[in-house]
C-alpha cells in the first residue's frame, strides 16, 4: 500500500490535474480553430459556479444516480491512488457510468433516453478495451496493484498503449464520436436534465473517471529516476490529449453504430496483437 | 467398522432427498387446493431447516464431511437400481406417447446402458454413497432455500391453475433429485438423481399442454437425454475399467486410457445440462413454462447441475489441460455470444434466459482454468447467480401475472405502476451487475484468475460491456414514460403475500449474503478449493495478483451512498417538469437492438457451429494425443 500522504495528494492532485487539462484542451482547440478561447482555469471557474448555482431536479431518483455516479468514480480513483486493484477500480468506474446512464433515464425525457443510450453504447464501445489495457497491465506485471509497477512497459505494450486512444477520445466526448449539430442535446444527453449544483457534481464525477483513464496510462512507463518517470507519464497523458484534439479538428463524423465496430476493432485488435506478440516471445519464437 | 446408526449429518442428507420426496407424494394425491398449500409450506420450511443445519455442521466442524455409509441404509442400491429403471421407462412412454422418435430411441438407449453398468458394476464395499462437502453444502443451500422461496410464490401465481397437484409434486420432486444428485458420492447414484431431474423438467416445461409447451419440453427432453446418454455410457467404461465409482476418492493420476476416452462425454453430459452451446436453445425455449418454473430451471436446479459436475471434477481439468481448454472455449463462446443475443431481445424472460446461460458459461470458463481461484470465483458466481436471478424472475412473473405482458419496451411507467416489481428487478439488475455485490466479486476473482489462461480476457471483455448494456437498457426503459411528461403519483395495487414476500425474501437474501461474503468465502468457498483467496480480518480478499477491499467498498457504497444522497436530495420547491431542449413536440424513445434479425440468425449459427466443432474435438481429442501448451 502507498503511504497515506502520496495517496491523499493524488487523490486531489488527480482530480485537480484533470481540471487543467481540460482548460488546456479548451485553449488548444481554440487556437487550431483560430479563436482565443477561454483562459487555462476556465473548467474550474465553471465547477465553481455550478455549485454556486439554484437546485433544481426532475426527481429524487436522478439526484441518487447522481451521487452514486460521483461516490463510484471518486472511489475508483481512490482505489488507484491508494495502491489498489487496478480492475476493481474498473468495475467500480465501470459502474459509474452505468449510474449515469441510468440517472439520464430517470428523467423521463425523450433527450435524457437518447442520452443514456448512447452512454450505454459508449459503454459497450470502450469498456471492453479499457478492460484489457489494465488486464494486460496486471498479466506482464504480475500484480494488479496500482503500486507494484516499477517496469518501462513502452517497449513492450506500445500497441497495448495505443489501443487507448479511441478511449480517450469517447471519454473527452470528442468529435469522431459526434453528432455536430445537436451536441448539447444529443452527445450531452445523459447531462441534459441536470442543472447546477448535480450537473457540478456530475462534471467532477467525470474528472475523476477522467483522472482514472489518465492514471491507468501513466502506469506504462517507471523508472528508478522520479523526475524522469513523472516527466515521462506526463507527457504520455499530454501526448494523448493532444492527439485527441487533433483527430477531433481534423476527422470526419462517425455513427454510434461504427463507433462501437471502430473503437473494438482497432482496441482488441491492437491489444490481442500485441497479447500474441508477447506470448510468441516467451515460448521463443521470436 | 461401522455402525448401522446414523449420524445427525447423515440423518440431514437422507432428510434432505426423502422429505421433498414424501411431500411430493402427499401434494400428488391430495384433493383440496389447501393441501397442496399446507404440504408445500411445510415442505418448503422443513427444506430449507434442514439445509441450514447441513451449512452448521459442516461449520461447527470443518474438516469432517458429512455422509451416509451404504450400510447405514439397508441395502440402498436395488431401490436405486429400480428407480433409475422406473425412471427410464417413463421417458420411454413420454417418447411412445408423444410419438417422437429421438426421445424414445434416446431413452431406450439410456435404459440399455443402465442396465450394461448395472451389470458390470462390481461387489461394493461399505463406501459413504451420500456425501456433503462445502460445494455439496453450497448446491444445497440454494436449491433449498432458493427452491423453496420459489415453491412458496408459485402457490400465489399458480392459485386457480386445475393441474396444480402436478405441478407442485414435480416442483417438490425435482428438488429432492437435485439433492439427491449434489451429495450423491456414487456415480450409479448421481446418474438416477440426474435422470429424474430430466423428467421432472420435461413434465414442467410442459404443464400448460399447449402445442407450443409440448414442443418446447421434447426439445428440451431430446437435449438433456443426449447430455444423459452421453453420461451413462461414460459410465459403462468408468465402471468397466475403475476400480471404484466413488467420486470424492476419484483421482485424474488414477484414470487408466480407457477411462480418460469417457471424460469428454462427462463434459458433453455437463455442457447439455446447463444449456451451453450448441444446447442452448432448450432453455430459451423452456421460457413458454410458467414462470416459477423458469426460475426454478434457471437459478435453484437443472442448469445448476451441469455446472455443480465441471466444478466438482475441476482437477481433472486442471490434470487433463486438453479439457480444461475445451471447457474454457465452450464456455467463452456461450458468454459472448449469448451477452450479444440479449442485446437484441426485447422478451425480458429471452434476456433472462441468455443472461443465465452467459453466466454459467462463465462457471464453464472458471472451471476449466481450473486454478485454485478460477474454481472459488466459479463457485461463488454460481451462488450468487442463483439468488439474483430467481428474483429477477419472480419480478418478471408478477409484471407477467398482472399486466400480460413481459416485453420490455411495455414495461414503460413501471415503476409508476407497479412499484414493488420495478423495485425488484432493479434489485435483481443491481445484484447482477453493481459492485459490491457478490456477482461483482465473482467477476473480478474471474478476471484475475484470466491471468492464467490470457485469451479469456478478450472474450470477458466484450461479455461484460455487453452485460452492462442490456442490463441498463431494461432498467431505463422502466423509467420512460409513455406520453412524456404526465406524472401519476407512485401507486399500484396491492400483490398479496405469496408476492412481496419471495421477493423481499430474496432481494435480502443477495444483500445480507453480499455483506458478509467475506464470511461465505471463507467459511464455505475457500475450503473446498483448499485455498484460493484469503480474506484477512479487515475484509480484504487477496488473491496472487490483487487485493479488494470488500468490507470498505461495502460500506462506502452503503452507508456513504445513502448519506450523500439524503443530503443532495431536492425539496418539494426545487423540484421541475423535464426540459425539452425548446422542442415543441412529445417524442416517445424506443430501446435500441443494434443489429437485425438477419445478423442475429446468423450469429446462433456461427457460434452454434464453432460449438459443435468444439466438441467434436473435445471427444476425439483423447485419441489425438496432442501436446497443448499455452
Amino acid at each position: 500500500m502507498t503511504d497515506i500522504m502520496t495517496a491523499l495528494a493524488l487523490t486531489v492532485l488527480g482530480p485537480l490535474s484533470v481540471g487543467l487539462l481540460l482548460g488546456v484542451d479548451r485553449k488548444l482547440t481554440a487556437r487550431m480553430q483560430n479563436r482565443v478561447g477561454p483562459p487555462i482555469l476556465q473548467p474550474f471557474y465553471d465547477l465553481i459556479k455550478l455549485f454556486g448555482k439554484e437546485r433544481r431536479a426532475d426527481n429524487q431518483a436522478q439526484i441518487s444516480y447522481a451521487a452514486a455516479c460521483l461516490l463510484l468514480q471518486m472511489v475508483a480513483f481512490i482505489i488507484f491512488a491508494t495502491g489498489g486493484d487496478l480492475l476493481v477500480a474498473f468495475f467500480v468506474s465501470g459502474a459509474g457510468n452505468l449510474a449515469l446512464a441510468l440517472g439520464a433515464f430517470s428523467s423521463r425525457s425523450a433527450f435524457g433516453q437518447i442520452g443514456g443510450q448512447r452512454e450505454l453504447l459508449q459503454v459497450l464501445a470502450y469498456e471492453p478495451v479499457l478492460f484489457l489495457v489494465i488486464f494486460m497491465l496486471g498479466w506482464w506485471n504480475g500484480s494488479f496493484l496500482s503500486d507494484s509497477y516499477s517496469d518501462n512497459l513502452l517497449g513492450v505494450m506500445i500497441l497495448v498503449l495505443v489501443a487507448m486512444m479511441p478511449v480517450v477520445l469517447i471519454v473527452m466526448q470528442k468529435s469522431p464520436f459526434d453528432i455536430a449539430t445537436a451536441h448539447q442535446e444529443i452527445v450531452s444527453g445523459v447531462y441534459v436534465e441536470y442543472s447546477g449544483t448535480y450537473l457540478g457534481i456530475l462534471e467532477l464525477a467525470h474528472w475523476f473517471e477522467l483522472a482514472f483513464i489518465f492514471a491507468v496510462m501513466t502506469l506504462f512507463y517507471n523508472d528508478d529516476d522520479v523526475v524522469l518517470s513523472i516527466a515521462i507519464k506526463v507527457a504520455i497523458v499530454l501526448a494523448f490529449v493532444f492527439f485527441a484534439i487533433l483527430i477531433d479538428n481534423s476527422s470526419a463524423r462517425l455513427t454510434r453504430w461504427d463507433m462501437i465496430k471502430l473503437t473494438l476493432l482497432i482496441g482488441i485488435g491492437l491489444v490481442s496483437v500485441n497479447m500474441a506478440a508477447i506470448w510468441l516471445h516467451t515460448e521463443g519464437v521470436f | 467398522m461401522y455402525g448401522a446408526d446414523m449420524d445427525a449429518g447423515g440423518a440431514v442428507l437422507v432428510a434432505l432427498v426423502v422429505i421433498p420426496s414424501i411431500a411430493a407424494i402427499l401434494v400428488a394425491i391430495g384433493d383440496r387446493e389447501w393441501h397442496v398449500k399446507v404440504v408445500v409450506l411445510i415442505s418448503s420450511s422443513v427444506s430449507i431447516i434442514l439445509a441450514l443445519t447441513a451449512l452448521l455442521l459442516m461449520v461447527s466442524d470443518g474438516t469432517t464431511f458429512l455422509m451416509v455409509e451404504r450400510s447405514e441404509l439397508g441395502e440402498p442400491d436395488l431401490a436405486i437400481v429400480v428407480m433409475d429403471i422406473l425412471t427410464t421407462f417413463v421417458l420411454i412412454y413420454v417418447g411412445y406417447s408423444r410419438r417422437n422418435i429421438s426421445i424414445l430411441l434416446l431413452a431406450s438407449m439410456i435404459l440399455i446402458t443402465s442396465i450394461f453398468i448395472e451389470l458390470l458394476v462390481k461387489q461394493r464395499g461399505d463406501d459413504p454413497v451420500l456425501m456433503a462437502d462445502h460445494l455439496a453444502v453450497i448446491m444445497l443451500l440454494i436449491t433449498n432455500t432458493v427452491g423453496a422461496v420459489i415453491c412458496i410464490y408459485a402457490l400465489g401465481y399458480m392459485s386457480g391453475d386445475r393441474r396444480q397437484n402436478r405441478f407442485f409434486a414435480f416442483m417438490l420432486l425435482f428438488i429432492s433429485a437435485m439433492n439427491g444428485a449434489v451429495v450423491s458420492n456414487d456415480l450409479v447414484w448421481l446418474f438416477m438423481f440426474w435422470e429424474v431431474t430430466t423428467l421432472c423438467s420435461y413434465m414442467l416445461i410442459s404443464h400448460d399442454a399447449t402445442a407450443k409447451a409440448y414442443v418446447s419440453a421434447e426439445r428440451a427432453l431430446v437435449y438433456t437425454l443426449i447430455g444423459g446418454l452421453a453420461l451413462s455410457s461414460s459410465f459403462i467404461l468408468i465402471a468397466e475399467d475403475f476400480p471404484t465409482l466413488e467420486i470424492s476418492v476419484m483421482e485424474p493420476s488414477m484414470m487408466t486410457d480407457i477411462v480418460v476416452v469417457s471424460i469428454p462425454m462427462i463434459v458433453i453430459a455437463a455442457l447439455a445440462k446447463s444449456a451451453q452451446l450448441p444446447f442452448q436453445s432448450w432453455l430459451v425455449g423452456a421460457m413458454v413454462a410458467p414462470t416459477p418454473v423458469s426460475a426454478l430451471l434457471h437459478s435453484a436446479t437443472m442448469v445448476n447441475l451441469g455446472a455443480y459436475l465441471v466444478l466438482r471434477f475441476w482437477h481433472f481439468w486442471h490434470f487433463y489441460d486438453y479439457l480444461g481448454w475445451g471447457l474454457v472455449a465452450i464456455g467463452s463462446i456461450t458468454f459472448l455470444s449469448t451477452s450479444i443475443f440479449a442485446l437484441r431481445q426485447s422478451n425480458s424472460k429471452r434476456v433472462l434466459a441468455y443472461s443465465t446461460i452467459g453466466n454459467l458459461g462463465l462457471v464453464f470458463v472458471c472451471a476449466g482454468i481450473a486454478t485454485e481461484i478460477s474454481v472459488a470465483a466459479g463457485v461463488l458466481l454460481l451462488f450468487f447467480h442463483s439468488i439474483a436471478k430467481a428474483l429477477l424472475f419472480l419480478a418478471v412473473g408478477m409484471v407477467k401475472h398482472t399486466t400480460g405482458s413481459e416485453d420490455i419496451e411495455d414495461m414503460q411507467e413501471l415503476r409508476q405502476r407497479m412499484p414493488l416489481a420495478a423495485f425488484s428487478i432493479y434489485a435483481g439488475v443491481f445484484l447482477m451487475v453493481f459492485p459490491p455485490f457478490g456477482l461483482f466479486v465473482a467477476k473480478w476473482m474471474l478476471s484475475e484468475a484470466a491471468v492464467a489462461m490470457p485469451a479469456v480476457a478478450l472474450v470477458l471483455a466484450v461479455g461484460l460491456g455487453a452485460t452492462t448494456a442490456y442490463y441498463g437498457k431494461w432498467l431505463g426503459r422502466m423509467y420512460m414514460s409513455p406520453s412524456g411528461s404526465t406524472r401519476t403519483p407512485l401507486k399500484g395495487k396491492s400483490v398479496g403475500r405469496y408476492y412481496s414476500y419471495p421477493i423481499l425474501t430474496l432481494i435480502a437474501m443477495g444483500v445480507s449474503l453480499s455483506s458478509i461474503i467475506s464470511l461465505v468465502i471463507g467459511g464455505l468457498v475457500d475450503p473446498y478449493v483448499t485455498s484460493g483467496a484469503e480474506v484477512d480480518i479487515w475484509g480484504v480478499l487477496r488473491t496472487d495478483t490483487g487485493a479488494v477491499p470488500l468490507f470498505a467498498l461495502f460500506i462506502v457504497m452503503g452507508v456513504c451512498f445513502v448519506l450523500f444522497s439524503l443530503y443532495l436530495a431536492p425539496g418539494k420547491d426545487e423540484m421541475d417538469v423535464e426540459y425539452t431542449c425548446g422542442e415543441p413536440f412529445q417524442a416517445v424513445v424506443g430501446g435500441a437492438y443494434l443489429y437485425d434479425e438477419r445478423a442475429e440468425r446468423w450469429g446462433i449459427v456461427i457460434s452454434e457451429s464453432t460449438a459443435l466443432a468444439l466438441i467434436v474435438l473435445l471427444l476425439i481429442s483423447p485419441y489425438l494425443d496432442i501436446e497443448v501448451v499455452l
